[in-house]
């Protein structure tokens, strides 16, 4: 036998272009659908554990779906905003600890997660570089954001203007990165943490900016001449104009200049994480926004989850189906390509049965050079499908929170 | 081993030819040269010699065994066993080179084992060839008459009785000719196995005890009645 394995192997080694190919075919029919499989796996496992490790989300009403995948992986749009009025309404029912979130902007197309510590202490978040969140306008990033974005403690990061005609929306903030956390394979290494104050400054609600009391003269003009710094000044009040400047970088020396405008009860939050400490505190919220309230909802994650995946191994037979087709399609054409090939050595093989060799022993000598290409695409379907898990694992996770 | 045909008919399906040897002969250690122009039926007779095409009628035996008497395994085990065969066309195997073609039979057959003895033999039959030097080399890098010479080891290192070669010299020039045909001669000497070898080329005559014109076979087959007198 061994003798038939290396004139099988000699032959193809000796037409290295043909059996490139057919290993080429063969390991395309493979790694695809197998790939497809591991990453939604990994998709799959991340999305679970991250889901089991969050008991409660409350949030604005409307999908299900985008409330709990927006807690998850900061990722998706959140159903709506809604006042913070509601994270006091759920702390005084004395049902559940809540971290809020506000996660509206991004910094260099990463999330900016506006939190509070609870949500580094409730994920386990270390900071492995730099210090923590200390005052407004600092931020905590992320390893993969860090490395992506080449940041260290000490550094700063503007975040993203919302859009161009988005005139009401907040001027971009430059944010100090006070430190960097350890990696946790979690979408928390793909984000940008401040403090839920900083994230209402990005918003807008509050700001900084050059004490009009102090501003010379009655109603100076802006240098550019697009109006006053100060339009009117009145006994308690001053009206301040366009030309007033407000400061995109807190520091130190500005720190003190930085106030909220409005109801604090009112300002947006896109999420509570809620954790009911016991399963009666966990009915009863969700008791609470079955029954009455259309304006906010509550999901448990894990079954949400749950639903989800089972949605998406419902379309996963369509796309199994696909691949299979697929795979059907290049493992016939790998038949094809070997078929010509054996007509092609027909002469050869009528002088081995002209020598004395039994059909049967032709026939297992084609069969192991098809094993044997068999194996080298397995082999290569498999090293192809580790590099592509190891690689992309990490996003994976991520992308699933 | 001697030859011993009788009666022997044989037609290819689905082809108008047909082959009738009534008696032919040829002692152990003979040399018996088939001449006789395309299509009259050498080669078809070298093949039923062979084994390789079984006779519709008739025996052929080689060195006391009926051919015609054996199913396809068995017939091709006593090929590869007790004869050798050299093609025209060579007929080698891209894939390998020298030492692996003339290694080819012992590869492709577990009634040959392949030991030291025939270690040796290979060596020994490729000095007396003249291609020790290339035992290494892929078979694309040899000339013509080297790759004849292969195969006329091919053929030999099995140490067979029977030596069947057709037109082996088809495809050289008449140096070539001469000089593959004293090898073959001299090789089958030395093993003490005979020799049949199909031919055009009635300049090589010479050195064979016995020249048969396989026009007869065909001839006979044309007009039914006695056949091809007695040829031993």
């Amino acid at each position: 036998m061994i003798d038939l394995f290396q004139l099988a192997w000699r032959h193809l080694l000796h037409h290295r272009g043909r059996t490139l190919v057919l290993v080429l075919c063969l390991t395309v029919a493979l790694v695809l659908p197998w790939i497809t499989r591991t990453l939604a796996n990994l998709w799959q496992d991340g999305l679970l554990a991250r889901a089991e490790a969050t008991p409660l989300v409350i949030g604005a009403a409307g999908s299900r779906f985008d409330l709990v995948l927006h807690v998850l992986n900061f990722q998706t749009d959140p159903p709506g905003t809604f006042a913070q009025a509601e994270r006091e309404a759920v702390v005084q029912s004395g049902h559940a600890r809540v971290i809020p979130l506000h996660v509206r902007f991004r910094a260099r197309g990463w999330p900016v997660v506006g939190t509070t510590l609870d949500y580094f202490e409730f994920r386990n978040l270390e900071v492995a570089q730099g210090r923590g969140l200390i005052r407004l306008g600092d931020c905590v990033v992320g390893a993969e954001a860090a490395r992506v974005l080449g940041l260290q403690p000490g550094d700063f990061l503007r975040t993203d203007r919302t859009g161009v005609f988005d005139l009401a929306g907040g001027q971009p903030l430059e944010l100090r990165v006070n430190g960097v956390l350890g990696g946790n394979g979690s979408a928390d290494d793909r984000a940008v943490f401040v403090d839920l104050h900083t994230a209402w400054v990005i918003e807008g609600i509050g700001h900084g900016h050059d004490d009009v009391g102090q501003v010379d003269g009655e109603t100076g003009e802006g240098g550019d001449g697009s109006g006053g710094v100060v339009l009117e000044r009145g006994p308690g009040h001053v009206v301040a104009g366009p030309a007033l400047r407000t400061h995109q970088r807190i520091t130190d020396d500005n720190i003190g200049s930085f106030h909220f405008h409005g109801d604090p009860s009112g300002y947006p939050l896109t999420a509570l994480i809620a954790l009911p400490p016991d399963e009666r505190s966990t009915t009863l919220l969700l008791g609470r926004y079955a029954a009455g309230d259309s304006r906010h909802q509550a999901q448990q994650p894990p079954q949400v989850a749950a639903e989800l995946i089972g949605m998406v191994a419902r379309m996963k037979h369509w796309f199994d189906l696909q691949q299979g087709l697929l795979a059907l399609v290049a493992g016939l054409l790998a038949g094809l390509v070997f078929w010509l090939s054996v007509r092609l050595r027909r002469g050869e093989l009528r002088t081995m049965a002209h020598l004395g060799c039994a059909r049967g022993t032709i026939v297992i000598m084609l069969a192991m050079e098809l094993a044997l290409l068999a194996a080298l695409a397995l082999a290569a379907a498999w090293a192809v499908n580790r590099l592509v898990a190891g690689l992309a694992a990490d996003w994976v996770r991520a992308l699933a929170g | 081993m001697e030859i011993l045909v009788d009666q022997l008919r044989f037609a290819y399906p689905r082809d108008g030819f047909v082959l009738r040897v009534d008696r032919l002969g040829m002692p152990a250690g003979g040399r018996l040269a088939l001449v006789g122009p395309s299509g009259s039926g050498k080669s078809t007779l070298l093949r039923l010699l062979a084994g390789i095409h079984r006779p519709q009628s008739g025996t052929v035996r080689v060195g006391g065994t009926n051919l015609a008497a054996l199913g396809e395994g068995a017939r091709r085990a006593f090929r590869i066993r007790h004869t050798g065969f050299v093609f025209q066309d060579f007929q080698l195997v891209d894939s390998l080179n020298v030492r692996q073609n003339i290694r080819l039979p012992y590869r492709i057959h577990p009634a040959l084992r392949w030991d030291r003895a025939a270690a040796t033999r290979l060596q020994a039959l490729a000095e007396s060839c003249g291609i020790a030097d290339k035992l290494g080399r892929p078979i694309d890098r040899l000339s013509q008459g080297e790759r004849q010479r292969v195969a006329i080891c091919r053929a030999l290192v099995t140490a067979p009785g029977l030596i069947l070669a057709d037109e082996p010299t088809g495809n050289l020039d008449p140096a070539g000719k001469r000089a593959v045909l004293e090898l073959l001669l001299c090789e089958a000497d030395k093993a003490g196995a005979g020799l049949v070898l199909v031919t055009h080329d009635r300049q090589l005559l010479e050195p064979f005890d016995r020249v048969i014109d396989a026009a007869g076979f065909h001839q006979a087959a044309a007009a039914p009645g006695p056949g091809v007198p007695d040829a031993t």
